[in-house]
């Protein structure tokens, strides 16, 4: 299967496919900012809507809501449009909330039929005084309306979420690249073990070169990681359990490298490196995968943050990301494969040259 | 099993026989650690207790690394044959370990004395501090053990290897530093159980890769 080259081009059309399938894919509508964040009880509220990805001067129907749950909605008396992306609405906040504390947070949901709904949550943080609270009277003011016949978005478009925005499609590199990058170590770890087993230097020469690969995977994967975290998170590293954790396991694979070019003896070099890889393998799965779930990580998949859920991930960005971590895997098999014949022939030139001599 | 327990037993009492009748191995570490505690003393004006526990651990990851580099020294050359004849490589790599673990647990336990008589004993459970270093102290014996075990073939560079364990530690060494930090403080830390849990896990996966891969690579 290695020789043909079948898999070489489903490689190369899935990862066009993802490139342009991943970048061309317009975002759904979204709410970046809204102004004024605060407001007292029982006052007029105009708030200033900025969105994003929208067209509400060709909306026929503009409605918007207020939400603190799924029972109490207030909705906006009047609403315009003052261009396609930003709208200005007009609500009349009750004099009383509906909870027992003194403020209460409201998720802004606005629908048009032109685009479809957006939602922006923690919108508004609604106060009162102490004077104010009567929870049975705020309860019925804020019952005042239901969220009904919503539009849904049209079209293939990837989620809106707001601290993402674009980013959102870093998905398909980042994620992808690791994924992609586990594989590649695991077949490495395969064939250290196989090395290991039969002593044939074929299988030194298959684990290195996965191994090789895949550590240019995983730096790749940070840098890609970085402007992520960059452009969510305000820096390219943080101090978090998640990044630490993958630093170290880079620096263990890194010590794989200067290990095998400090010998001189092939097989000393193959066993001792093989050896090397099966324990960095072995201490790469609590670095990765136990420690940033049992602390407090900012990174998703972690401390209780859910990744690949329902909530970050839809079909959309499914039909890019499986086929990007397929089409990387391959990619990544093929580099290793040119690595491996590259070896093997150096290999066989040396030996046909001590032969002959 | 008695046969095992034993032969490990024995291979460990004929390290402590030889390392003490050569003395200057044990002496050299402890000249070593002195020094350590000592210019740390000096240099440092104020202690904090962060400080202190960060210095321990790395102090302890040097010392560690110079006391175990000399492990498989004695079985290089024809001795390293007669052993192959005779021995079973777990039982090798077990007393080898073991006998680590204990040596570095004296080792951490002098340096802990040592600065405590210069400088403070920033532990207010120092019972858990106890529990951490022996669990690190066996981390440390488990992975420098299994690497200068690679090195038992001649001709690669001994200090190279260590190096090569040094990432491999840096897990257990930051889970150390954590567990410290929280038995510095009055206030025991809610995930401490998971910590201890987390770390002994480690300590023993590690064993069991090191126990399985020597004795594939003893053959060699």
């Amino acid at each position: 299967m290695i020789r043909q080259s079948w898999w070489k081009i489903l490689g190369v059309v899935m990862f066009l496919y993802v490139i342009i399938f991943g970048l061309l894919t317009p975002l759904k509508p979204g709410i970046t900012s809204v102004s004024p964040i605060t407001i007292p009880s029982g006052q007029e509220l105009s708030l200033d809507i900025s969105s994003y990805n929208t067209r509400y001067q060709d909306a026929q129907q503009l409605r918007a809501w207020l939400k603190i749950d799924s029972l109490h909605i207030i909705e906006a008396s009047k609403i315009t449009a003052s261009s396609d992306n930003t709208l200005k609405a007009q609500f009349t906040i009750p004099a009383h909330l509906p909870t027992r504390a003194l403020s209460a947070s409201t998720d802004l949901i606005v629908d048009s039929d032109s685009d479809g709904y957006a939602l922006l949550p923690n919108a508004v943080f609604v106060s009162q005084s102490k004077k104010q609270l009567d929870i049975n009277a705020g309860s019925q003011l804020w019952q005042s309306s239901v969220i009904k016949d919503i539009h849904q978005p049209t079209g293939i478009k990837f989620p809106y979420r707001n601290i993402l925005n674009e980013s959102v499609r870093n998905l398909f590199f980042h994620v992808a690249i690791w994924f992609a990058m586990f594989a590649l170590l695991i077949g490495a770890l395969y064939y250290s073990i196989q090395y290991l087993r039969k002593g044939d230097k074929l299988y030194d020469i298959y684990a290195s070169s996965l191994t090789s690969v895949g550590i240019v995977y995983g730096l790749i994967g940070m840098a890609t990681g970085s402007f992520w975290a960059k452009y969510t998170w305000g820096q390219f590293w943080i101090n978090d359990v998640k990044l630490n954790m993958s630093a170290v396991a880079l620096l263990i694979y890194l010590a794989y490298w200067i290990l095998r070019s400090s010998m001189k003896d092939q097989d000393q070099k193959a066993r001792i490196s093989a050896a090397y890889s099966i324990f960095a393998f072995a201490a790469l799965i609590p670095l990765l995968f136990v420690i940033p779930r049992l602390t407090d990580s900012m990174h998703p998949g972690n401390g209780g943050n859910p990744a690949l859920s329902e909530d970050d991930m839809d079909n959309t960005l499914r039909f890019a990301f499986y086929p990007a971590i397929i089409s990387m895997t391959l990619i990544g098999i093929w580099i290793s494969s040119l690595a491996i014949r590259f070896e093997a022939v150096k290999e066989s030139f040396y030996i046909n040259k001590a032969k002959n001599q | 099993m008695m046969t095992d327990v034993s032969s490990i037993w024995h291979l460990i009492k004929k390290d402590l026989k030889i390392d003490f009748r050569q003395g200057y191995a044990i002496y050299s570490v402890l000249l070593f650690v002195f020094t350590c505690v000592f210019i740390v003393y000096k240099s440092f004006t104020e202690f904090s207790p962060q400080s202190w526990i960060v210095i321990f651990f790395i102090m302890l990851l040097f010392v560690s690394i110079n006391a175990v580099l000399k492990s498989f020294m004695q079985e290089s050359g024809d001795s390293s044959l007669y052993y192959y004849s005779m021995l079973n490589p777990i039982h090798v790599i077990v007393a080898k370990t073991l006998y680590n673990f204990v040596f570095i647990v004296a080792l951490s336990l002098i340096i802990w004395l040592l600065l405590i008589f210069f400088s403070f004993n920033p532990f207010s459970s120092s019972i858990d501090f106890f529990w951490t270093i022996l669990l690190v102290s066996y981390g440390f014996a488990v992975v420098f053990t299994f690497v200068s075990g690679l090195s038992k073939a001649d001709g690669v560079n001994a200090t190279l290897l260590a190096v090569l364990g040094m990432p491999l530690v840096l897990p257990i060494i930051l889970l150390g530093i954590k567990i410290s930090f929280s038995a510095t403080t009055l206030l025991s830390d809610t995930s401490l159980a998971t910590d201890f849990m987390l770390l002994i896990g480690i300590d023993l996966l590690l064993t069991g890769i090191s126990v399985i891969l020597f004795s594939i690579l003893w053959k060699s």
